[in-house]
C-alpha cells in the first residue's frame, strides 16, 4: 500500500510538473508577441482549460497608454479566443472576430478595469494550458 | 463551464488525472478543489462582496507605468523619496523580503525611467538580493546581471530585462505554489508606485498625478482580493487590514464612468478604447490618503 501510495504522489508530482513545463513552454513562445516596444507588465497569467472552460481575470489599463494582449495555448498561434470587456461588461474586443490573432493592441484614452475572458477554440484543443501576457507602452 | 486563471489548477487537474487511471489510497491528499464559477452571478457586481476573492485572477498594473507618467509629467528626479539600499540586510522575514522586492523594483524602474545609472545599478543589486533570499535564482541570474549592466543607458533594453526578470520570478512563485509570495511583491510594487505619486501630488504635483491616485480604487480592490487569498499569516493580515482602509479613503473620490462604443483598426490590429473615466481629487483627500499610504510604506520598508 505504502509504495502504491508513493507512487501516486510520484505520479502527481510528475503530471504537475509536466503540466507547468507545458505552460511555461507556451509562455516562452507567447513571449514574442510582446514585441515592437512594449514592456511586459511583469506578470504571466496561466490556466489549464479543458473543452468550452472560460479563464478569467481582472485588471487595470491607465489612461494614454497602449497595451497588447498576447493569448497563446499549443505551440501554434491561434488557439486560444479572448475577449475584453469593460467592468459593466461592456462588450469591447475578441480576437475571434480576427481570425483568432495571437495579438491584439489597444489604445486606451481613460483609466479603466477590465475582465479578459479566453478560451480555447474548439476546432483546435480540447485541452491545453492557456497563457495571456500583457505587455504596455506609454 | 468557466474557470479563472489559476495556476493551482494546474496542480488540481494533474490530481484529476492521476485519480481518473484507477489509483485509490487510504486517504485522498488534500488538493484544493477546481470549482465552476456560475457565469451569471460572476456577472453580476452587485453579487459579490466588495472584497471577495472566489477565484478570481488579478493583474496590478507595473509601477514602471506610473514611472514614466512622472517623467512624461515633467516632475523631477527625486532620489529621497526611494527606499535606500541600506534597509537590505533588515528584511529577514519571508514577508519583509517579499514587499520590499516589490518596493526595490519600483524604484528600479524609477531610477531607469530617470536615466540615474548609479542609482538603478544598487536597485537590480538589491532586487537580486532579495530574489536570492526568496529562492528565485532563476529571475536575478549572472547573466541578467551582465545584461543589465551592458544595456546602462538604453531604457528600452533595461526596462525589458527587468520586465523578463520579474515575470520570470512571477513563474517561480505560481510553479513552487508560493502565490501569496507573488502577490506580496506585486502589493509592494503598487504601493511603492502610489507612494511616489502621493508625495508629488503633496508638492502641489500636476494634475495629471492627482487624477492618477483617483484611480487607483480598482487596482487597490484587485490587490486586496490577491492578497486576501492567503492571509493567514498576521504580517499578511495586518497588511491586508492597512491596505482596507486605505481603500476607503480611495472609495471617498468621485469618480464616473461613461461607456463608449470602441474602435477597431484591424489593418493596424488596434482598438482604441473610448470610454472615459472622470476622477475628482480634493486636497483634503490626497492628504488623508497621503498620510495612508506613507503610513503602510514605513511598515513595509521599516
Amino acid at each position: 500500500m505504502k509504495t502504491i501510495k508513493n507512487l501516486l504522489i510520484g505520479a502527481f508530482i510528475l503530471a504537475a510538473v509536466n503540466s507547468y513545463s507545458q505552460c511555461d513552454t507556451i509562455a516562452l513562445i507567447c513571449n514574442d508577441h510582446i514585441t515592437s516596444g512594449f514592456i511586459s507588465d511583469g506578470q504571466m497569467y496561466r490556466a489549464l482549460l479543458i473543452d468550452d472552460q472560460i479563464a478569467e481575470f481582472h485588471t487595470t489599463f491607465y489612461g494614454d497608454a497602449k497595451y497588447r494582449i498576447a493569448s497563446c495555448s499549443g505551440t501554434t498561434d491561434g488557439n486560444l479566443l479572448f475577449r475584453v470587456f469593460d467592468e459593466e461588461r461592456n462588450f469591447i474586443f475578441t480576437n475571434e472576430e480576427y481570425l483568432n490573432a495571437p495579438y491584439w493592441d489597444f489604445d486606451v484614452k481613460s483609466t479603466m478595469n477590465c475582465v479578459i475572458e479566453a478560451q480555447l477554440d474548439p476546432s483546435a484543443l480540447s485541452s491545453g494550458c492557456a497563457v495571456l501576457l500583457i505587455g504596455f507602452k506609454q | 463551464m468557466k474557470f479563472n486563471f489559476n495556476p493551482l489548477r494546474v496542480s488540481a487537474a494533474a490530481f484529476a488525472i492521476v485519480v481518473a487511471f484507477g489509483c485509490g489510497g487510504d486517504k485522498k491528499p488534500v488538493i484544493p478543489e477546481v470549482k465552476p464559477v456560475d457565469k451569471r452571478e460572476s456577472l453580476d457586481p452587485e453579487k459579490a462582496a466588495i472584497f471577495k476573492v472566489g477565484d478570481e485572477i488579478i493583474s496590478i498594473p507595473s509601477p514602471v507605468q506610473t514611472a514614466f507618467l512622472l517623467k512624461k509629467s515633467g516632475v523631477s528626479y527625486r532620489n529621497d523619496m526611494l527606499n535606500s539600499p541600506k534597509n537590505l540586510s533588515s528584511y529577514s522575514t519571508r514577508f519583509q523580503r517579499a514587499v520590499n522586492l516589490g518596493v526595490y523594483g519600483a524604484d528600479l524602474g524609477y531610477t531607469t525611467i530617470y536615466g540615474q545609472t548609479a542609482d538603478a545599478m544598487n536597485f537590480i543589486n538589491s532586487t537580486k538580493r532579495l530574489a536570492d533570499d526568496l529562492g528565485v535564482t532563476n529571475a536575478f541570474n549572472p547573466d541578467l546581471m551582465k545584461r543589465f549592466e551592458a544595456n546602462m543607458g538604453i531604457q528600452d533594453s533595461l526596462l525589458t530585462i527587468m520586465g523578463d526578470a520579474y515575470k520570470e520570478s512571477n513563474r517561480f512563485f505560481q510553479d513552487s505554489e508560493q502565490e501569496d509570495v507573488g502577490a506580496l511583491v506585486l502589493s509592494g510594487g503598487w504601493i511603492e508606485a502610489l507612494y511616489f505619486t502621493t508625495v508629488v501630488a503633496k508638492n502641489d504635483g500636476p494634475e495629471s498625478v492627482k487624477t492618477r491616485i483617483a484611480e487607483q480604487k480598482g487596482s487597490l480592490e484587485n490587490l486586496i482580493k490577491l492578497l486576501q487569498q492567503n492571509a493567514e499569516e498576521e504580517e499578511v493580515a495586518e497588511f491586508v487590514s492597512e491596505l482596507i482602509d486605505l481603500y476607503y479613503l480611495l472609495d471617498e473620490v468621485e469618480s464616473t464612468y461613461v461607456w463608449k462604443e470602441p474602435t477597431t483598426d484591424e489593418a493596424t490590429k488596434t482598438t482604441i478604447i473610448n470610454s472615459t473615466t472622470e476622477a475628482s481629487i480634493k486636497d483634503e483627500q490626497i492628504n488623508a490618503i497621503s498620510a495612508k499610504v506613507e503610513s503602510i510604506r514605513n511598515h513595509i520598508i521599516g
